[in-house]
């Protein structure tokens, strides 16, 4: 198979364009990757950085949190997928949407309304103190604090990542395999550990990434939940001294930990593939029976703390009559809208650039060769850079060489850009991995030109992964904040900085109306993807699956 | 073959939603953002950078702009160091006219580093000296004092420690909020004390924090809700979030002590918010026109009002309540010294364990 692969593999050799393409992208988006090494060099010899011991701890934290962040979103997102494609859960075809909305949520709001409510002497504390006369300390609150808190606030919004890919390959997967295993007598144990393990691997893996390099990058969670972190250090650096080099200095770490998880996870994963053929039968589905309701308890807790709790605090605190300060730094409903509605043409835009600019990185990946795969790793650098050190090495390139780029709002567009390209390279990267090779070679033995293959083949046929890809970009866009903060046009608003702006001086009833518009305003691409991650293959089976039973 | 259709009405469903999304952002974009190159260079535009929240500084800048007419003032608030770190990466094209801080040091900084240009501010000679540079590159806007707020449920008026350094006793242990080590007004603070009181003591007095058991915070606001909250039976913050959690509908049974009044202490530590015109700004005719305007009394009252700070131009109120600044016994500082010492300072956070 393997052979036969490389042998064919010849004929998708990718035409002149896209390596061009492919070289013009990957220089963008090294923008930030050059700027911090320059920076960073300033502070060799300087005595600005955190001492040794606070450096040790920063490590431990970050390595906990970004590991332990994506364990959990593993966790939840491969038993969300199997238990929705595998099992005869009761309510699947609700489950199946439900479950995937957290991403509609910003983490750094799911924090703000856990830290409300689950702080010591926060509004369930008090609750249970005014209606219960529990002492306060009773039960331990502080808790929610750490790396444990935001290590499940994280896991809580981002793991639709690992939900979707997985649940897409469990769905499409087809039963033959594991039909022609149980015909040859191989075990349950077997069959988990050589096909259903196996099929998942590269979906699951990928979405855990995403999952580590996101808990690397962020910093609104970690700082609400009183966890220093790489990414919290990063800003802190700038307190005070502005010190741009110490905050470059401490980057460069996340930078060789991305390139190396991606690289490890290419290694891990492999480049297997589901590739959907004729012989395709859906997979009978293993009856719940007793465990039928620990299943819809499991599902419904996680619903509960990440789409309920949430949504509800918000509701909640949107209601709540407004104290005088907090009615200055609100926007009226009118004007909330009309930023929404900006935001929401403006992210749509920059996420059909976005996913048009990585179609050549994720084609080059694993059609070009070596070199190719370089320049579409070089694409992933920045990945888990923090949004504060992209957007200053825009700032800089900006107004050393693009100056007429500068004040308006092109430098923001390239900052998402460069921010969001790795995604949606590695969202790509799956679609085009779906479609079998032979297809692509049937159409060069035609004598079709590569880019007409291109063109004609690949691209109609990962046009549903180009749609999700292009949903995911739009869901991550929208929720964007540092790198928005800092290079927004001054007078351009976006629904986050709305959010962000009463909440910084903890005026939360005024927050509420931007976080929940920002939450309707996410799931319209919420569907899309759906839509996409949800297809099966059977529409179109004339004939009936086959039972072995 | 249906199979092939329906992911060509995919792909034609996608083309479809760009071409839509492309035609609708020309239109729709423009109006909601404001933003149009020739409003951006034309010369009756004013673009203003600020770490001061946009609550604060709209009212001002309608006033001005009513008394301006012909100027637009493009506000762009965020978060302090970094847009100071910004105007740093901009300084071979400068997209900035002003920039106010919440805290003087950013600015010395800044100055430091020839980002700001000077200009005399008619109207602030009155303003102390401590509060502005010598050579005219920024000037202190308004001022806040560094005190202790307490819960009145948890903590009595008379135990409330009077002195900064009455903290790091073991009958507060568990009970202290403050700031973290990247907040500027705490760094401030702890610069200060290293200048007047020596490394010994401050070293000792930040251990003694810890010691403690003190909880850093992210912000400000938080440390106030958390005191208020009773969370944290007391802590120490910027006099103005104390004002504002007293005003609060709720947890508002809130206290405060200006610390360090005795004969032989070292004084309330004060720092200001200032405000500096950018080197080589674009707009800078206007740039001096604002500057100015923060400095009328009507301005300076709005900022007393609005933020529950002490104005730096004699003659304008106070919010009724607030221990009046010439009252109060302030730390005497060497301020260009202590913006030396900030590194230094936050160093000896650090290496004493705040986060």
């Amino acid at each position: 198979m393997q052979s036969w692969h490389l042998f064919f593999g010849a004929t998708r050799r990718p035409p002149a364009i896209l390596w061009l393409v492919g070289i013009a992208v990957a220089v963008i988006t090294l923008i930030p990757a050059i700027y911090t090494i320059i920076r960073a060099l300033e502070a060799v010899g300087t005595t600005t950085l955190p001492p040794p011991k606070m450096l040790i701890a920063l490590v431990i934290n970050t390595v906990i949190l970004a590991s332990g962040t994506a364990f959990l979103s593993g966790i939840i997102g491969i038993s969300q997928a199997f238990l929705v494609e595998r099992t005869t859960l009761a309510g699947r075809a609700i489950w199946r949407i439900v479950v995937a909305l957290p991403l509609a949520i910003p983490p750094y709001v799911l924090g703000l309304c856990v830290l409300a409510l689950f702080r010591p002497r926060g509004i369930i504390e008090k609750w249970l103190f005014t209606t219960f006369a529990l002492p306060y300390g009773t039960l331990p609150f502080s808790g929610i604090f750490g790396v444990l808190g935001s290590m499940v606030v994280l896991a809580l919004c981002i793991s639709p990542y690992v939900y979707l890919p997985v649940a897409a390959v469990l769905r499409q997967g087809s039963n033959h395999f594991n039909e022609m295993a149980q015909l040859s007598g191989a075990t349950w144990y077997h069959r988990l550990r050589h096909i259903t393990l196996p099929t998942i691997a590269p979906a699951a893996g990928g979405g855990m990434l995403l999952c580590m390099l996101y808990a690397l990058a962020d910093f609104g969670v970690p700082a609400l939940l009183r966890l220093p972190t790489f990414s919290t250090a990063i800003y802190g650096q700038f307190t005070g001294q502005i010190n741009r080099a110490g905050a470059a200095f401490l980057s460069i770490p996340l930078i060789f930990v991305t390139l190396g998880l991606i690289i490890l996870e290419e290694r891990l994963a492999g480049r297997g593939s589901v590739q959907i053929n004729r012989s395709w039968r859906p997979y009978l589905r293993h009856p719940l029976q007793a465990w039928q309701w620990v299943a819809q308890c499991g599902l419904g807790m996680v619903t509960l703390s990440a789409l309920v709790l949430p949504i509800g605090t918000l509701v909640f605190w949107a209601l709540r009559p407004m104290s005088l300060s907090e009615q200055s730094s609100s926007l009226p409903w009118s004007a909330l809208l009309q930023t929404g509605l900006g935001n929401m043409f403006f992210v749509a835009l920059i996420a059909s650039i976005t996913t048009i600019l990585a179609i050549p990185p994720a084609l080059l990946l694993r059609r070009g060769g070596i070199i190719g795969g370089i320049l579409a790793r070089c694409s992933q650098v920045g990945y888990a850079l923090p949004g504060v050190v992209v957007a200053l090495s825009v700032v800089l390139v900006v107004n050393r060489g693009l100056s007429w780029i500068a004040g308006g709002v092109l430098p923001l567009v390239l900052a998402y850009i460069i921010r969001f390209l790795p995604q949606a390279v590695q969202s790509l990267d799956v679609a085009f991995n779906q479609i079998a090779p032979a297809i692509e070679e049937a159409g060069r033995s035609l004598g079709r030109s590569a880019l007409s293959v291109i063109q004609r083949l690949v691209l109609p046929l990962a046009a549903p992964g180009l749609q999700a890809g292009w949903a995911l970009l739009f869901l991550s866009m929208i929720k964007e904040l540092p790198a928005t903060l800092l290079l927004r046009p001054a007078g351009f608003d976006t629904l986050a900085v709305r959010i962000w702006m009463p909440a910084s001086d903890g005026h939360f009833a005024a927050a509420a109306p931007p976080a929940l518009l920002l939450v309707a305003v996410a799931l319209a691409p919420l569907t899309l993807i759906l839509h996409t991650y949800h297809r099966t293959p059977t529409q179109h089976t004339e004939e009936a699956p086959w039972n072995p039973s | 073959m249906s199979f092939t259709k329906t992911r060509w009405t995919g792909l034609g469903l996608a083309t479809w939603l760009l071409v839509v999304l492309l035609t609708g952002c020309g239109t729709t974009a423009n109006p909601t953002t404001n933003i149009t190159p020739a409003a951006a260079t034309s010369n009756d535009t004013l673009v203003v950078y600020s770490g001061r929240s946009e609550a604060l500084l709209n009212p001002v800048i309608a006033a001005f702009e009513k008394a301006n007419p012909t100027i637009k003032v493009q506000l762009k608030a965020g978060k302090n160091n970094e847009l100071a770190a910004a105007i740093l990466e901009e300084q071979a094209n400068p997209q900035a006219d002003v920039f106010i801080t919440t805290d003087m040091l950013t600015t010395i900084n800044l100055a430091t580093q020839q980002a700001l240009m000077p200009y005399q501010i008619p109207g602030t000679d009155a303003i102390p000296s401590e509060y502005k540079a010598a050579d005219a590159t920024w000037t202190s806007v308004t001022a806040r004092a560094r005190v202790i707020m307490y819960n009145r449920d948890l903590v009595q008026a008379d135990e409330v420690p009077t002195t900064i350094q009455g903290l790091t006793d073991p009958k507060w242990k568990g009970k202290i909020a403050a700031a973290n080590s990247s907040n500027g007004s705490f760094q401030a603070q702890v610069a200060v004390m290293k200048q007047l009181l020596g490394d010994t003591q401050t070293t000792a007095w930040l251990a003694g924090l810890i010691a403690n058991e003190a909880q850093f915070f992210g912000s400000h606001s938080d440390v106030r809700k958390a005191i208020g909250s009773g969370e944290f039976a007391l802590g120490l913050v910027n006099h103005y979030y104390y004002e504002l959690q007293a005003r609060e509908d709720s947890d508002n049974n809130v206290g405060v002590v200006y610390p360090d009044q005795g004969v032989n202490e070292m004084g309330v530590v004060i720092n200001t918010t200032a405000v500096g015109i950018i080197n080589n700004a674009p707009h800078p005719k206007a740039a001096e026109l604002f500057s100015a305007f923060l400095f009328l009394p009507t301005t300076q009252a709005l900022f007393a009002e609005l933020n529950y700070e002490y104005p730096l131009i004699p003659g304008v109120a106070t919010v009724p309540g607030l221990t009046p600044l010439e009252n109060l016994k302030k730390a005497q500082i060497d301020m260009l010294a202590l913006a030396e010492n900030v590194p230094d300072a936050v160093k000896m956070m650090q290496s004493a364990g705040i986060p």
